[in-house]
């Protein structure tokens, strides 16, 4: 069941009707019977996998307390955490590369590359799992209530591609008596609406020209390159972003409030601004539970943590998948992070040291320079193959094709090209259409009139534009 | 209950959502009365057809979906196991009929009636813009079976669709619901990846992008079905397809405005898309030669009196290509460029009209691919063995 659906609509329509009107104590299993429901509608068999990653992390925990948090219990722990991440994502990866390493020693030896599906979500409910074992041994009390637990972990919105839920932000909005009001309802139809928009209407819009520039029969001339890779960069925002509202929105009309995940990460001054608001729950998960235990373990060190960056980051990429691309994508951030910290620390400010440089042509040089470099992670990022995104910085460093696409037609340049003018005009505009907003709000009716006509012409535009229904880009992660 | 305590907050009746819910009512109003707008600018464009009522697509020759639904028009496709079969196909020139009169035929038809005495039937399978990936798809979809296995495929073939890949979402549903159709196209990259690198990954692509139907029910059925049902209650979701297809109408013609494009201005070939197109078209006279078809080529007619989109060098350039492409492989070729006279054509946004003829135009073609080719089309095959057995 695909959030930007009708299927999905009634879903929801149901669950917050049957939530509210039910009796307190059975809302929560009613919560965990449709997160299961929602989970099985894409393929039933895994529903018992998620139980029993479930039942397994809630017991490990509970033993992991009793033992006061033995590391080597923990260690344990995150191991079987790990093993059916293993197995159904990095299979094919490990197998491919073990056998091109001892191809290299002259083996023939084949490892054979099990054909198997990726469960949806499991990268997310497995570092979920991870966050929640890790905390529990650093002292934090486990969830006693087992069908508390089940809900922790299955929670639908947040089930498929997060946001990434630590256990502290969730388990007492699940043990407390939730209240719906209006303000909740107006914030998670908004939310929801937004969603849609962004995922039907603009990141779908842009899908297709995207494809066309990165499949692997095409040989794109330089423009292509840079137009695709811009594009990919705006549909993978609106996409993901659109699938977060729509988690955040359908969790608040439940009485939940999640984390964001999000902060206008365009509109970044350095790479480090980037990540402090682009996927900002997995941002905070690579920190605590990756870069800060590493660079701990090692503060007699400092400079090694530099190194542990980059680990972290590449560790990161390899989280969205078994891909060297991946890797890359990760690297190359992990690169460009460390290189806020040291060689390029004037060109890009630390977020938490200048929230702006000095002036506004500094400024517009950071930011440039930010997109630039965050653009040229996406071609690793989306591209088939290392071969497949070595070509397209060929083709743009070389200008192949001068300023005539090979892939792309006309259209789908200026397509992409009044997407990006739009994006930029938004996020310059943003602060002073805020202020105008706060300032008309004071005149109710015509106020709630304009907000109207502005929400009946999003959904309009949504019916008009969606295609049909597109899976999530981040739902292959 | 909470719900109630909700539905009596006058913080929610007083908020944006009842106007909101007001406008949409009284959009889908307004909607609903543009509905018949809508079914006439259907009849008037002539790139779309209007479906014939339900009892005459039992004698239809031509897939009257023109490539949205194509597996209606299937089981039309005269059986080829009784008699030798032609299939035409290509871009919209292959059904367009400019300034239509009642009775019109087009070209497919005009072939029927012409083979039909000697024992030979004709269909037409073509669809607006149609690239070489899809007349590929319907090849492979018409001769890896003995009922549907052509003895000639008439390919008319047009310069600026070398501009243009991917399959239409009628043409993926054809190979998400055929699986045998699906192991033929598969054995097809699978056998000819070597040769045809960039087009064989291009198939493999399609493959994944249209999962084949497995058993039991599957979840997009659900949507389609409650989709279905809310249309008919709500016409903003009923004619979404109309409107959408109306607002991209409205842009492109905002974009013409901007940019002073018109459907003459030069449309430069892009050269990965043009490479991919020739593999497709490599791949028809490999599988035809595989099955025993004869594939047919031609140069599509353009209008002598209207300027074209064509940059002239690149377009000569293709003609050449195409001339040689078929002379090396030994595959039936013409140029009919030229066949239809200035005086048949139409108008196209008050222009003349440069790749759509009137009937009469349509009449010439078919009597040009007689002259040139009526022999061959007239000649039965031998028999070949089956590749898959659904149709």
């Amino acid at each position: 069941m695909i959030f930007t659906s009708y299927t999905y609509l009634l879903f929801l329509s149901a669950a917050f009707l049957l939530h509210w009107s039910l009796p307190k104590p059975l809302r929560n299993p009613l919560l965990i019977v449709l997160s299961y429901a929602f989970y099985c509608s894409w393929k039933w068999q895994f529903g018992f996998l998620l139980l029993a990653v479930s039942i397994f992390t809630w017991s490990f925990g509970a033993l992991l307390a009793r033992r006061g948090g033995s590391r080597g219990l923990l260690a344990l722990g995150i191991t079987v955490e790990l093993l059916p991440l293993v197995y159904y994502k990095y299979a094919g990866f490990l197998a491919t590369n073990a056998t091109a390493l001892v191809s290299v020693f002259g083996s023939r030896w084949r490892a054979q590359v099990p054909d198997v599906v990726l469960p949806l979500g499991i990268s997310f409910f497995t570092f979920q799992g991870i966050a929640y074992l890790v905390d529990i041994a650093n002292g934090e009390a486990p969830i006693r209530r087992g069908d508390h637990f089940l809900l922790y972990k299955a929670f639908w919105p947040q089930l498929i591609a997060g946001p990434i839920i630590r256990p502290h932000e969730i388990r007492e909005q699940i043990a407390a008596d939730r209240q719906i009001e209006y303000p909740d309802i107006s914030e998670g139809a908004k939310r929801i609406l937004n969603g849609f928009f962004k995922k039907a209407v603009l990141a779908d819009t842009l899908a297709p020209y995207v494809d066309g520039v990165f499949q692997t029969t095409a040989r794109p001339a330089a423009l292509d390159c840079a137009v695709g890779t811009l594009a990919f960069a705006m549909q993978i925002y609106f996409d993901f972003g659109g699938y977060s509202d729509i988690a955040i929105g359908s969790a608040r009309l439940l009485g939940f409030r999640f984390p964001e995940n999000f902060d206008y990460p365009y509109a970044a001054s350095s790479p480090q601004e980037f990540w402090n608001r682009w996927h900002m729950t997995l941002t905070r998960w690579i920190r605590d539970y990756v870069f800060t235990p590493l660079a701990f373990a090692s503060r007699r060190k400092p400079k090694l943590a530099l190194v542990w960056l980059v680990l972290a980051m590449a560790l990161c990429g390899l989280w969205h998948g078994g891909r060297w691309t991946f890797v890359l994508w990760g690297i190359w951030h992990g690169g460009l992070l460390l290189a806020t910290q040291t060689v390029l620390r004037k060109l890009w400010p630390r977020f938490d040291e200048a929230k702006s440089p000095s002036g506004p042509v500094v400024r517009l040089l950071a930011w440039a320079t930010t997109m630039l470099a965050v653009c040229a992670g996406w071609v690793f990022f989306r591209a088939q193959t290392v071969r497949q995104a070595g070509a397209m910085f060929r083709a743009m460093l070389t200008m192949r094709g001068g300023l005539r696409p090979a892939v792309m037609r006309e259209n789908g340049v200026l397509v992409v090209a009044s997407f990006c003018a739009g994006l930029l005009l938004f996020q310059v505009l943003r602060p002073r259409l805020q202020r105008v907003a706060e300032r008309i709000a004071g005149y109710a009716s015509g106020y709630r009139m304009m907000k109207a006509v502005f929400y009946a012409g999003l959904i309009l535009s949504i019916v008009v534009f969606e295609r049909d229904v597109q899976a999530f880009v981040y739902f292959q992660f | 209950m909470d719900v109630v305590r909700l539905l009596l907050d006058r913080r929610l009746w007083g908020g944006a959502g009842p106007a909101c819910a007001v406008l949409l009512i009284l959009a889908n109003a307004y909607i609903a009365r543009l509905e018949r707008g809508f079914q006439e600018e259907r009849r008037a464009n002539l790139l779309m057809m209007t479906n014939p009522a339900e009892g005459s697509v039992a004698t239809s020759r031509y897939d009257w979906s023109v490539g949205e639904d194509p597996g209606r028009y299937w089981a039309q496709i005269p059986d080829a196991s009784q008699q030798p079969l032609v299939i035409v196909s290509g871009m919209s020139q292959m059904y367009a009929i400019n300034d239509p009169q009642p009775g019109d035929e087009i070209i497919a038809e005009h072939l029927d009636d012409a083979l039909s005495p000697h024992g030979v039937r004709a269909f037409g399978l073509a669809a607006p813009n149609m690239n070489n990936e899809e007349a590929l798809l319907y090849f492979v979809a018409t001769s890896f079976q003995a009922q549907t296995r052509p003895t000639s495929f008439v390919y008319g073939v047009c310069f600026d669709k070398f501009r243009n890949v991917d399959l239409r979402p009628g043409l993926m549903g054809l190979l998400r619901e055929r699986p045998g159709l699906r192991d033929a196209w598969s054995a097809v990259c699978a056998s000819r990846s070597i040769e045809y690198p960039m087009a064989c990954a291009k198939m493999r692509t399609a493959l994944e992008d249209t999962p084949g139907n497995g058993p039991g029910p599957r979840e997009d059925d659900v949507e389609h079905r409650l989709r279905a049902r809310l249309g008919l209650v709500v016409p903003m979701i009923g004619d979404g397809p109309d409107l959408n297809a109306k607002a991209q109408l409205d842009i492109f013609l905002f974009r013409n405005w901007l940019f002073r494009i018109k459907a003459t201005s030069k449309r430069p070939l892009l050269e990965s898309v043009y490479r991919l197109n020739q593999e497709f078209l490599g791949l028809m006279a490999e599988v035809a030669k595989e099955r025993s078809v004869t594939l047919v080529l031609y140069v599509i007619p353009l209008n002598p009196g209207a300027d074209n989109p064509y940059v002239s060098e690149q377009y000569l350039a293709f003609k050449s290509w195409l001339q040689g492409f078929a002379s090396d492989r030994g595959l039936p070729f013409a140029n009919l460029e030229g066949v239809v006279p200035h005086e048949d054509w139409g108008l196209s946004n008050g222009e003349p009209d440069f790749k759509h003829f009137r009937e009469r135009g349509h009449e010439l073609v078919a009597n040009a691919i007689l002259d040139r080719f009526g022999e061959i089309l007239e000649r039965a095959r031998p028999a070949v063995r089956d590749v898959g057995a659904d149709r």
